[in-house]
């Protein structure tokens, strides 16, 4: 009763805060506050994206589609794009297939301890700098590194196996950079599941195989579809892991980007900007409906 | 539909949390169709009982024996239990019928048989037309009968309900009580419910145990339970009552009904109570009497002549249908009495009124200690 009390002075709260639909009235208030950051996106990241789309459609002699026509005909350009998203599903796949059974047990672990674990393993290396996390990958995967003295020393292999420069190399520590993105959409997710549901299921007669496939896994695909997502998103664009533990055969969109740059071809570099741009954005739309569309009927 | 409903008996239940003991030695027994309900306030070990009951948790000693078959050492998948969740887990993401129909498919019954009974329970549970329907489009009380379908459906010869109506506002709550008891009775389903609710328990059990500190302290029915509390605790729990401390003068049989003469606080005579022969008690001199408010009476309104007393009224609350008053007595403690609001009217103003109770309607309880219970002296 005190608490109530004391509550409702004028138009601030006991801890001298503005009540919400105090600030909401003065609408002039809520528009500059909006603006603010409007405007901040509006000159860095709209005026310079205009730019970017002028440059692949205007060359030295004008209005052209040339730059488009190279990329999406030279097989090079082809087979980076490929490369690319190739990487891109595997990237997400393996993320998905570490962080799913890690974010279950997070969440069904009945000891607090067991769940901190589990997510400060996962969380902690994000705290380290990409680029640290990368070089150590370098050292790790090299010719007379860890893994292939482990290897060697067991007798699975006979002589060091090529790591670094390979596609498994980049694809290995993207996903030890993405993991994290994954783990905590799934882990949010599955903590809106009602661990009642399993309960539930088992009276009525569900192994608790048949209940996880039955319930778990179902209600879990808003957070696989997410956690894919935003991995899948940031893995397209990725450009500092290929570029040290990738070689020239295992190319990605960025790295030819940056390597048309550097070769004063900015025109055909905004071109496939665009591209991979407008690929993002069709995945993502999809993506969202697909998920949206859960949400709505289903949860 | 016949009686699907087999008897559950539980005997000598203990669990152990670490050094806690949360149930000890607890045994109850549910007959074929019986409603048993398990009533209790938190910690006393009640959901600890069901969930042991439906397989969630292992107890450390006893029994659990439906029809016959212990089935303590068995997975709650493998024992064949209907359970009414109290926020009713539902699944989301399927729809009514997919809900109710799951059970089913997991016992491998044919399509068109699950059709049949689906329809057949849809009815009974009266949801025509919500087949289609996802639970979150569906309200609280629908929810719950959509839940009571799914734990019914496959005909189990156990249905525990976990706090069924503490979800449900007051009057769904009403409604539901009366549903799900018409349903039980219908099918004949065995049933225990834990509840905190005494109104719930009392209006729909065959039979009340009441829990405390992990041990029950009376199984009976609810009427039993209402007039002829075992002990303290029970006295207390259930509605609300008056406890005179007494001292046992004599005590005799008198045409199959127990005589015991005690005296009180109330006034200088010593109060007479009858309780039939069956009621086993214990010898002791030092007892307390339960007399229910509702049980005591204005000497005014109508004329008796055993187990009067004095008292002037202190305090009283209008409650509608009855005045709820304070009575302070001779040796100036207070008792609660109900009164009706006309004899209120004319008699209340007085300094001092006479009081009585008739000596059927008076409990005599032989433990001062609250809630504990003494073994049995037979």
């Amino acid at each position: 009763m005190p608490e109530k009390n004391r509550a409702v002075v004028g138009d601030i709260n006991a801890n001298g805060v503005p009540l919400a639909h105090k600030v909401a009235r003065v609408s002039k208030l809520k528009w500059i506050i909006l603006l603010v950051p409007l405007l901040f996106v509006l000159l860095t990241l709209i005026i310079s994206m205009l730019g970017i789309i002028k440059k692949s459609f205007i060359g030295a002699d004008g209005f052209t589609f040339e730059y488009y026509k190279k990329i999406f005909t030279e097989p090079l350009y082809i087979k980076v794009l490929f490369n690319t998203l190739k990487t891109g599903v595997i990237v997400t796949l393996s993320c998905l297939l570490l962080a799913y059974p890690a974010a279950y047990l997070s969440v069904r672990a009945k000891k607090p301890i067991v769940r901190r674990l589990i997510t400060g393993g996962i969380l902690i290396p994000y705290w380290i700098s990409m680029l640290v996390r990368i070089f150590a990958w370098q050292v790790i995967l090299q010719t007379n590194g860890v893994v292939n003295q482990l290897l060697m020393h067991f007798h699975i292999i006979k002589e060091p196996i090529q790591l670094l420069y390979t596609t498994t190399a980049v694809c290995i520590s993207m996903t030890h950079i993405l993991l994290p993105y994954m783990f905590l959409s799934l882990q949010s997710n599955m903590e809106g599941i009602d661990a009642n549901l399993s309960t539930a299921a088992a009276v009525m007669g569900a192994r608790p195989a048949r209940s996880f496939v039955n319930i778990f896994l179902p209600l879990s695909v808003p957070g696989i579809f997410s956690g894919s997502l935003m991995v899948f998103v940031l893995a397209l664009g990725f450009y500092i892991a290929p570029a040290l533990l990738g070689g020239a055969d295992n190319m990605m969109v960025s790295n030819l980007i940056e390597q048309n740059m550097n070769n004063f071809n900015a025109n055909l570099a905004a071109a496939m900007s665009l591209e991979l741009l407008v690929i993002v954005f069709i995945i993502i739309g999809l993506a969202f409906k697909f998920v949206g569309n859960i949400f709505v009927t289903k949860k | 539909m016949s009686t699907i409903g087999q008897s559950i008996k539980i005997d000598k239940v203990s669990k152990f949390y670490g050094s806690f003991q949360a149930l000890d030695h607890v045994s109850l027994e549910a007959k074929p169709g019986e409603f048993l309900t398990i009533l209790g306030s938190s910690g006393s070990g009640k959901t600890t009982l069901l969930k042991i009951i439906a397989g969630f948790e292992a107890c450390n000693d006893g029994q659990i024996i439906i029809n016959d078959e212990d089935v303590a050492g068995k997975k709650s998948y493998e024992r064949n239990i209907g359970m009414l969740f109290q926020n009713y887990a539902l699944f989301p993401h399927m729809t009514v019928e997919e809900n109710i129909a799951y059970p089913l498919k997991l016992r491998k019954v044919p399509k068109d048989k699950i059709k049949e009974q689906v329809a057949y329970i849809i009815k009974l549970i009266k949801l025509e037309g919500m087949e289609k329907r996802y639970p979150k489009q569906l309200s609280g009380g629908q929810q719950q009968r959509v839940a009571l379908a799914r734990a019914i459906v496959y005909n189990p010869p156990l249905l525990l309900l976990d706090e069924p109506l503490g979800a449900l506002d007051k009057n769904l709550r009403q409604e539901m009580q009366f549903e799900i008891k018409r349903i039980q009775k219908e099918l004949g389903i065995t049933t225990i419910s834990v509840t905190h609710d005494q109104e719930e328990a009392l209006t729909m059990s065959d039979k009340i145990c009441i829990m405390n500190h992990g041990v029950i302290q009376q199984c009976s029915s609810p009427e039993e339970i209402y007039k002829q509390p075992k002990n303290q605790f029970v006295a207390e729990f259930i509605g609300s009552t008056n406890l005179v401390n007494g001292t046992v003068v004599s005590k005799k049989l008198e045409n199959d009904r127990i005589v015991t003469m005690v005296q009180t606080g109330l006034s200088k005579e010593p109060m007479r109570v009858e309780e039939p022969a069956s009621y086993r008690k214990y010898n002791l001199k030092d007892i307390i009497l339960a007399i229910r408010p509702e049980l005591i009476h204005l000497m005014k309104e109508r004329k008796g002549h055993t187990n009067s007393f004095k008292g002037k009224i202190i305090n009283s609350v209008y409650m509608g249908d009855y005045v709820r008053a304070q009575v302070m007595i001779a040796d100036g403690s207070t008792l609660n009495v109900k009164i009706s609001p006309e004899a209120f009217r004319q008699y209340g103003g007085e300094n001092e009124l006479e009081f009585f109770f008739n000596p059927d309607c008076v409990t005599t309880i032989y433990e001062r200690e609250k809630g504990v219970m003494l073994k049995t002296v037979d």
